[in-house]
C-alpha cells in the first residue's frame, strides 16, 4: 500500500513508522526538515520537505494514486485543503483530514471528507473517564456524501468506514 | 448589502474601508488583536478580533445573513475553508476568494468558490502582454463562462491573414449561425461555447498556417494578429 502523510508531528511520525513496519510504502511531508528528527533512524520511507497544500509538491513527492492519504499538520485548513487536493486531483483512495475545530470537522464530513477531531476525541474520552455520559460520537466522522466533483474518487464504491490500519 | 470580509491585511483593510464609505454594511474579521484594534480605530467598530476560519466565530459575525463573504487573507488554504464554510454551512449566496497560487484556481472553483481573484495571475497577465512568451497571449477572461480572450499571431499562409477586420467579424457571425443557434439564445454561454466548438473545427480545417494550438473561435483578426475566444484549458 502507498501511504502519504502530510505533517511530521508526533502523530504523523509514529504513524509513518507504524505503516512502514507493516510493510507499506510511506511518503511523509513536512514544511521543515527538523520535523523529520522525530522519525526513527531506521525509517526507510520517503521524507520530503515541502508544502502539502501545493499540488506540484505532492506530485513531485509521488503522492498521486496513493491508497491512503492522511493530512495531520497542526493547521486545520491546511489539512482540509491537502485532503481535498488528494481527493480531487491526485486520485487517492482513502483520505483523512485532522480537523480540531468541531464545527469544521462536522461541516467537512457533511461535505464528503472523512475527518478526525482531537477536540471531540478528548472531550468524549475524558468525560467517559470521569464517569459522565458522552455524545457517543464516532472517532472518525465518515463522509456523509460524495465529495463535490469526486466522481472519479476510487473510494466512492467502498463503504464509508474509518480506516482501521493505524 | 451585508459584506463579511475575512482577513485584515492591506487588501481586507482597504476593501472594508471602501465598502463602508459606499454605504454597505461591513464586518471585518481579523484574528490578530493588535491589528484588529488598529483597524477599528481607523474605520470604526466593525472589526471582530477572531479567527474567521472558525465556525463559531463566523456564526457570531453573522455569516448566515451575509450577502457576500470575501476571504482575502494571505493564505490560500484559509481562504478556501472560509468560502466553503460560508457556502455550505451558512448558505452565503456569493463567496469571493483571494488566490495566491494560480494553480489553486481550478481546485477552488471546482470546490464551489464563486469568484476567484488571483493577484499573481493578474500581474503575470500584465507582464505577458508586454513580453509575449507564448504563441497565444491571454488578454482577459469573460466572467461567468469558461471563455477567455486570446491574441494569436497569424503565420504567413494562414487563410485569415490580410483579411479586413470587418470581413472577419462576419465570419464570427457565420460561426455562430453555423452552430445552429440564434443570437438571441437564452443561454448565452452555451451558445458561445458551442460557437467556439464549431469554430475550432472550422479553424483547424481552414487555417493550416496558424500556430500549433489552433484558435478556438476566430473573432477578429488583422495586422498579423488574431483575437480569438478560446475555451479555457
Amino acid at each position: 500500500m502507498k501511504v502519504v502523510i502530510v505533517g511530521c508531528g508526533r502523530v504523523g511520525a509514529v504513524l509513518a513508522e507504524a505503516f512502514e513496519k507493516a510493510g507499506n510504502d510511506v511518503i511523509i511531508l513536512d514544511r521543515s526538515t527538523g520535523a523529520f528528527d522525530k522519525l526513527p533512524s531506521t525509517f526507510r520511507g520517503n521524507a520530503v520537505r515541502g508544502d502539502g497544500t501545493d499540488e506540484d509538491v505532492l506530485r513531485r513527492a509521488g503522492a498521486q494514486d496513493a491508497d491512503v492519504f492522511l493530512a495531520l499538520t497542526e493547521g486545520d485548513n491546511r489539512n482540509v485543503m491537502a485532503a481535498q487536493l488528494a481527493t480531487e486531483a491526485l486520485n487517492v483512495g482513502r483520505v483523512l483530514a485532522k480537523v480540531n475545530d468541531p464545527v469544521r470537522a462536522a461541516a467537512y464530513a457533511d461535505l464528503g471528507l472523512a475527518t478526525i477531531c482531537r477536540t471531540n476525541l478528548m472531550e468524549d474520552t475524558i468525560l467517559g473517564f470521569a464517569g459522565l455520559s458522552t455524545a457517543q460520537r464516532p472517532p472518525i466522522l465518515a463522509p456523509q456524501r460524495t465529495h463535490p466533483g469526486g466522481e472519479h474518487h476510487r473510494a466512492e464504491a467502498e463503504p464509508a468506514a474509518a480506516p482501521s490500519e493505524a | 448589502m451585508f459584506v463579511l470580509v475575512v482577513g485584515g491585511g492591506k487588501v481586507g483593510y482597504y476593501l472594508a474601508k471602501e465598502l463602508v464609505e459606499s454605504g454597505h454594511e461591513v464586518v471585518l474579521m481579523e484574528k490578530d488583536h493588535a491589528r484588529a484594534d488598529q483597524i477599528a480605530d481607523e474605520i470604526g467598530s466593525i472589526v471582530i478580533a477572531h479567527d474567521g476560519c472558525e465556525g463559531k466565530y463566523l456564526a457570531e459575525a453573522g455569516a448566515n445573513r451575509a450577502d457576500i463573504v470575501a476571504a482575502v487573507t494571505g493564505d490560500d488554504e484559509d481562504n478556501l475553508v472560509i468560502c466553503q464554510m460560508a457556502k455550505h454551512h451558512f448558505d452565503v449566496p456569493r463567496t469571493i476568494a483571494r488566490v495566491n497560487n494560480p494553480k489553486n484556481e481550478e481546485l477552488f472553483k471546482h470546490l464551489g468558490v464563486d469568484e476567484l481573484i488571483s493577484p499573481t495571475r493578474m500581474i503575470l497577465g500584465s507582464i505577458e502582454q508586454d513580453i509575449p512568451v507564448h504563441e497565444l497571449l491571454h488578454l482577459g477572461s469573460l466572467g461567468g463562462s469558461d471563455l477567455e480572450l486570446i491574441e494569436a499571431p497569424l503565420l504567413p499562409g494562414s487563410s485569415r491573414s490580410r483579411r479586413a477586420v470587418r470581413s472577419s467579424r462576419s465570419s464570427a457571425r457565420d460561426v455562430r449561425s453555423r452552430s445552429g443557434r440564434t443570437r438571441s439564445s437564452p443561454k448565452a454561454t452555451r451558445s458561445s461555447r458551442s460557437a467556439a466548438r464549431s469554430a475550432r473545427r472550422r479553424s483547424t480545417a481552414s487555417s493550416s498556417g496558424t500556430p500549433s494550438r489552433s484558435a478556438d473561435a476566430l473573432a477578429v483578426c488583422g495586422r498579423g494578429v488574431a483575437f480569438a475566444l478560446a475555451e479555457r484549458t
